[in-house]
């Protein structure tokens, strides 16, 4: 019952961000809109992390040497976000990595045959900043939302596995305000594409996407990120 | 003087600071990903010329300056003088001599049929030399192209000799003495545009007998079938008695380089068409003969200039390795292709300025095509050291090598319009040809084991450069840092060589041992048996003697298993004398190790290349999963003797089967992607949809 609840919230909450990310995306590309109007709260980001999947089998197939560690991939996101009183924010986004491996043959012992897992991440989250003042040079903020993942497996001259997995995942952060660093070009950058504010931002997320629990392939692991988010 | 430095030049390895101040962050991510990526081109140009360097002194002969626009024909040389037509835009052209070997750097002007002024064609278009004359084509718009022969050069006397019944609108490009006959070259149309009226024809005069019989219009024949949309792009040569022409084709639209083999024999031109199929060659702009190896530099705009060598007897042309070297869209255009001795000389007009390159083109290196170019510095003072073409305002017009006397003359165009002549020292023209091999053909490959040893034999052939005899003698190096540790080996002498001709000695033996051997060739005026220090000339040839195999064997490292396949690693074998050639990696399935020696081997050989130690690997594929093969290596040296296989171990064995990917391990087998996220709703709408 409560799988079946999470799973219609998570359709509900992946439209409703979804098309808050369909809106993001064309009032950025709008080009008449006045950038040199009143805040408005939407938000654009983009990040590059660093994603670490915590399944043993995972990391066994797809890491440089096939041998058990650590190692994650790099991952690249694109992310818009409304926020509302400086503090709750709505995002949305999508990115991608794709992990390069050999099958086994058994426990740590590869074969030469190449396989590829592509990953294609969309996710909707809510965050609570703890922004209190304006010009507020460290912004701390935590929130969580749900992932739909995509995933295709190619194994070198075989057909390529496809499908789906969905989940949830918790998140904190901080936005570091570069506009400290230069005020001139800060306000260039107010008058000329009207953007309030510049941040650096650091993020870490525990994510879980195992079809809440009911699917064999398991993409649940960290993900660390850092990211230049620009607010209109 | 000609001085080769074995020091490896430096890459150039350029790095710019930026130091632009990004307004947005996202602006200074992109310009970081470009300046990663403008660090990563510039590092891989600057590794494609890490090679031997060169320097060759040059001079200015002489200068012509002019307010109006000069075009240079390349010169050719009669009777050891060198002959050069200008064209100046608008006036009638000039026609300058010069002794190459006379102390001073002293050009006459040819008259142009005394003073009745009997050439009256504005535009010279081609010079050549047969029979001891000088020929001119020359060509005034509109009208039939005309021939000329200059009977006296100080009076400036020139009987006309054709032309032949080639069109108003043709132009005589090429001229070559070449079977008793001359021969030339006749094309029409624009170099740009439109392709109608563009062709090519050949024709040669029908004397035979005296090279002073008088040629006239009625002597003329074609040669060959009209050759359409197609433009000549190189001078003629002479290669194995037939005659290669460079040509850029524009069938169908498209640019492709192709070069004519005219056989005296046969009515139509053999063409060969294969260069870039997929390089995207778009003309022959230079062909030239060095060791019995035909050579052709093409013009590339994609991948910059490429050449091509056609070996004695080879029936197509294949592209000299090296060619890498030239990957730069500033090097596409080879101005020229000349040799002189053993080596070409391959000349670049860049925004860079002049840029020539240099190989030694020993053919016995050929078929393993590592060949490298290295630059040459055209140092015009050599007190100052001066690199005078460095001067990036000099356009290279031509190179041309006199094989006669050993100079390379350079001419240069520079901003002004001024051309300059460059005439360089004496180079040495000695040339030595590779060790003729006489390799036993090789039984199909059915047991192991090396096979017997080779009979090698070398052969020199060189242009006497002075009368008398000249010796050949041979050492032997038993070490190669020390080579007075043995006394010379006379091997062969010609007697009463004449000055300027080409002598071949016979097929010479190498000596009893195997080792390295060093030829070297003695002038010998007083007939004396010993060499005379300032005879002889420096080492020219070595040759490698060599009759066993290599003596370190390779060692399989491991061999891994795939899906239908196996991939074997194996740690490099040393072969001292002659070095690894190849390596040949043999399989065959063995289901008992005391099967081994009853199945034969499938086997693959692989081309030794200078590559990390780690990267000696091959995949052997088409295999069954499940049985088990043996693999073994072993390595043949360049004298092509075999070692014996690498030791047979546990690492000798494997069994091909496939792996197991992430989704078989954990047994998802995919699906929809919606419905696999639980949108069965959304997924079972599309479905119904669809239907």
């Amino acid at each position: 019952m409560a799988k079946e609840f999470l799973r219609c919230a998570f359709w509900k909450w992946l439209g409703g961000c979804g098309g808050l990310f369909l809106v993001g995306f064309f009032w950025l590309c709008c080009p008449y809109r006045a950038w040199a109007e009143a805040p408005c709260g939407l938000a654009a980001s983009v990040w590059a992390g660093y994603y670490i999947p915590q399944d043993t089998n995972f990391r066994r197939v797809y890491n440089k040497d096939n041998i058990y560690s650590d190692e994650g991939q790099l991952a690249l996101f694109l992310e818009f976000s409304k926020s509302w009183f400086d503090q709750i924010e709505l995002a949305a986004g999508f990115g991608g990595t794709q992990f390069r491996g050999y099958t086994l043959l058994g426990p740590d012992n590869p074969s030469i045959d190449r396989v590829k897992m592509s990953l294609l991440a969309g996710y909707t989250q809510v965050s609570y900043l703890f922004r209190y003042v304006e010009g507020q040079m460290l912004v701390p903020y935590f929130g969580g939302g749900f992932d739909a993942w995509g995933y295709q497996e190619k194994e070198e001259g075989d057909d390529p596995v496809r499908g789906g997995k969905y989940g949830y995942h918790g998140l904190v952060g901080v936005r570091l305000l570069l506009d400290w660093l230069d005020h001139r070009a800060a306000e260039s950058s107010r008058q000329e594409f009207g953007i309030e504010n510049t941040y650096l931002v650091f993020e870490a997320k525990w994510l879980k996407i195992d079809n809440f629990g009911e699917s064999k392939l398991d993409f649940s692991g960290r993900l660390y990120r850092a990211g230049l988010l620009w607010e209109f | 003087m000609l001085t080769i430095s074995k020091s490896k030049a430096k890459s150039r390895l350029l790095s710019k600071a930026a130091k632009t101040k990004a307004k947005s962050w996202l602006l200074l991510l992109v310009l970081a990903g470009a300046g990663v990526f403008g660090a990563q081109s510039m590092l891989l140009q600057g590794l494609c010329f890490a090679q031997a360097s060169v320097s060759i002194s040059i001079s200015p002969s002489k200068s012509w300056e002019s307010s109006k626009e000069q075009q240079i024909l390349k010169p050719v040389m009669v009777e050891g003088r060198l002959y050069l037509a200008i064209n100046i835009q608008g006036e009638k052209f000039h026609l300058w001599r010069l002794d190459p070997n006379a102390p001073t750097q002293d050009w006459q002007e040819i008259n142009l049929g005394g003073s009745s002024g009997i050439i009256n064609d504005p535009n010279a278009t081609a010079l050549g030399s047969h029979g001891g004359y000088l020929y001119l084509a020359t060509k005034k718009e509109g009208e039939r192209p005309h021939l000329w022969r200059l009977q006296d050069p100080n009076q400036g006397v020139w009987k006309p000799v054709g032309p032949p019944e080639i069109g108003l609108a043709k132009t005589i490009t090429s001229l070559c003495s070449f079977d008793r006959r001359l021969y030339l070259g006749s094309g029409s149309g624009q170099e740009e545009g439109d392709l109608e009226g563009l062709e090519v024809q050949l024709w040669r005069s029908t004397e035979t007998e005296t090279y002073n019989q008088e040629l006239s219009s009625a002597t003329w024949k074609p040669v060959s079938d009209v050759v359409t949309s197609a433009l000549i792009s190189s001078d003629f040569q002479e290669f194995e008695a037939k005659l290669y022409l460079g040509i850029e084709s524009r069938a169908d639209n498209q640019k492709k380089a192709e070069v004519l083999k005219l056989d005296p024999s046969t009515a139509s031109p053999y063409r060969y068409n294969i260069f870039g199929q997929r390089e995207s060659n778009q003309s022959v702009t230079a062909l030239a003969v060095c060791d019995q190896t035909l050579y052709a530099a093409t013009r590339n705009n994609d991948y910059g200039a490429q050449v091509w060598f056609l070996i004695k007897g080879g029936k197509d042309f294949s592209r000299l390795s090296s060619w890498d070297s030239f990957i730069n869209p500033n090097r596409s255009y080879p101005r020229s292709l000349e040799s002189l001795g053993s080596y070409l000389f391959l000349g670049f007009d860049t925004p860079a300025g002049v840029e020539i390159f240099r190989l030694s083109a020993n053919p016995d290196h050929l078929e393993n095509r590592q060949k490298e170019w290295g630059k040459v510095s055209i140092i015009y003072d050599q007190t100052k050291d001066q690199p005078l073409l460095a001067d990036k305002s000099n356009r290279l017009c031509w190179l041309y090598a006199d094989q006669s006397n050993g100079y390379l003359f350079l001419g240069t165009k520079d901003s002004s319009g001024a051309f300059t002549l460059w005439k360089s020292d004496r180079l040495p023209i000695i040339t030595i040809t590779s060790p003729q091999y006489e390799y036993q053909s090789h039984p199909p490959y059915a047991y192991l084991g090396a096979f017997g040893p080779k009979s090698g034999k070398f052969q020199v052939s060189w242009r006497s450069t002075r009368s008398g005899n000249y010796l050949i003698h041979q050492l032997q190096l038993k070490d190669p840092n020390n080579q007075t540790n043995t006394s010379p080996g006379f091997l062969f002498r010609e007697q009463g060589a004449e000055k300027g001709k080409i002598y071949t000695s016979p097929k010479l033996p190498p000596g009893d041992e195997q080792g390295t051997y060093v030829a070297e060739i003695v002038w010998d005026p007083n007939q004396a048996s010993l060499p005379k220090e300032q005879g002889r000339y420096p080492v020219l040839f070595s040759f490698i003697y060599d009759t066993k195999g290599p003596e370190c064997l390779p060692v399989v490292t491991s061999l891994t298993p795939g899906n239908r396949k196996l991939r074997v690693r194996w740690a490099a074998a040393h072969d001292k004398l002659s070095g690894v050639a190849h390596y040949r990696i043999l399989w065959k399935e063995s289901p008992k190790e005391a099967d081994a020696n009853s199945i034969p081997f499938s086997y693959k050989d692989l081309p030794e290349e200078s590559k990390e130690e780690s990267k000696y690997e091959y995949e052997i594929s088409g295999l069954i999963n499940g049985r088990r093969y043996m693999v073994a290596v072993l390595a043949v040296d360049r004298a092509g003797n075999e070692s014996a296989l690498s030791p047979i171990t546990d690492k000798s064995f494997a069994t091909p089967q496939a792996g197991q990917s992430l989704t078989d391990l954990v047994g998802e087998s995919g699906g929809c992607f919606l419905k696999a996220l639980g949108a069965k709703k959304i997924h079972t709408m599309i479905s119904r949809s669809r239907k």
